[in-house]
């Protein structure tokens, strides 16, 4: 079930840009945060310029581009537990069917040979031998 | 684990009678895993490949015929659609006998 994992196909390297990621972001923050200390005035423009809708956006975006991700791998996962649940039931009836020819077989060949040895019985009987 | 020559010719006997049992019931032909299930039934000690051993047996005997199909991934051999041949009939019949073929 490797191909139906909810992580990414990078593996561990996906810490290492998840950390890189986390790091610039913290930077870039830093350093707004001392910008904005060192010019209030700018806050203003920021607020007023759609950035913060923008960074929104884009902070939605990833967050739906991972929970999708993950729900993608769940749907496969249930798709793939719904074709073994399948193939069992179709293996259990198959089984039956295979168990039930069998008897049928076993069962018409001993009622042939009761029919068969009850016959060699009357022809002993009315021949005057002794079924024993 | 190798059957006795007498298992064999009984096992081979009575083959013979449950192809020909099912063919006069009209019913779907016999597979290899069928008739070893039977044949297990009828507390015969037998095992898939002793009974596909005796099939191709009795087919080079000309008592019976079907189809084999190989499976190349797994190299194993199925044998399926068994039918009986006059010859074979003749012989559950008691018309004609085969000393390696034991028909009660």
């Amino acid at each position: 079930m490797a191909e139906l994992s909810a992580k990414g196909r990078y593996g561990k390297a996906e810490w290492a840009i998840a950390g890189l990621g986390l790091g610039s972001g913290a930077t870039v923050a830093v350093v707004a945060v001392r910008a904005i200390a060192a010019h209030p005035e700018l806050l203003a423009q920021l607020l007023n310029g759609g950035f913060l809708y923008f960074s929104a956006l884009m902070a939605g975006m990833v967050l739906f581009r991972k929970e999708f991700r993950d729900f993608n791998a769940m749907q496969a996962r249930h798709v793939a537990a719904q074709e073994k649940l399948a193939a069992s039931v179709g293996d259990l009836v198959s089984r039956d069917d295979q168990r039930a020819r069998e008897q049928e077989i076993t069962l018409n060949h001993l009622a042939r040979q009761s029919e068969e040895i009850l016959k060699h019985l009357r022809e002993m009987t009315h021949g005057g031998g002794s079924p024993a | 684990m190798a059957a006795d020559p007498q298992l064999k010719r009984r096992l081979r006997g009575m083959i013979l009678r449950l192809v020909y049992e099912n063919h006069e019931a009209q019913k779907h032909r016999l597979d290899d895993v069928t008739l070893t299930g039977v044949l297990e039934r009828l507390q015969f000690d037998a095992y898939v490949n002793l009974t596909r051993e005796l099939l191709q047996d009795l087919k080079e005997r000309g008592l019976l015929n079907f189809e084999q199909e190989r499976d190349r991934t797994r190299g194993s051999v199925a044998i399926r659609k068994i039918q009986i041949t006059p010859k074979g009939r003749d012989i559950v019949e008691g018309t004609t006998a085969d000393p390696a073929v034991d028909v009660e």
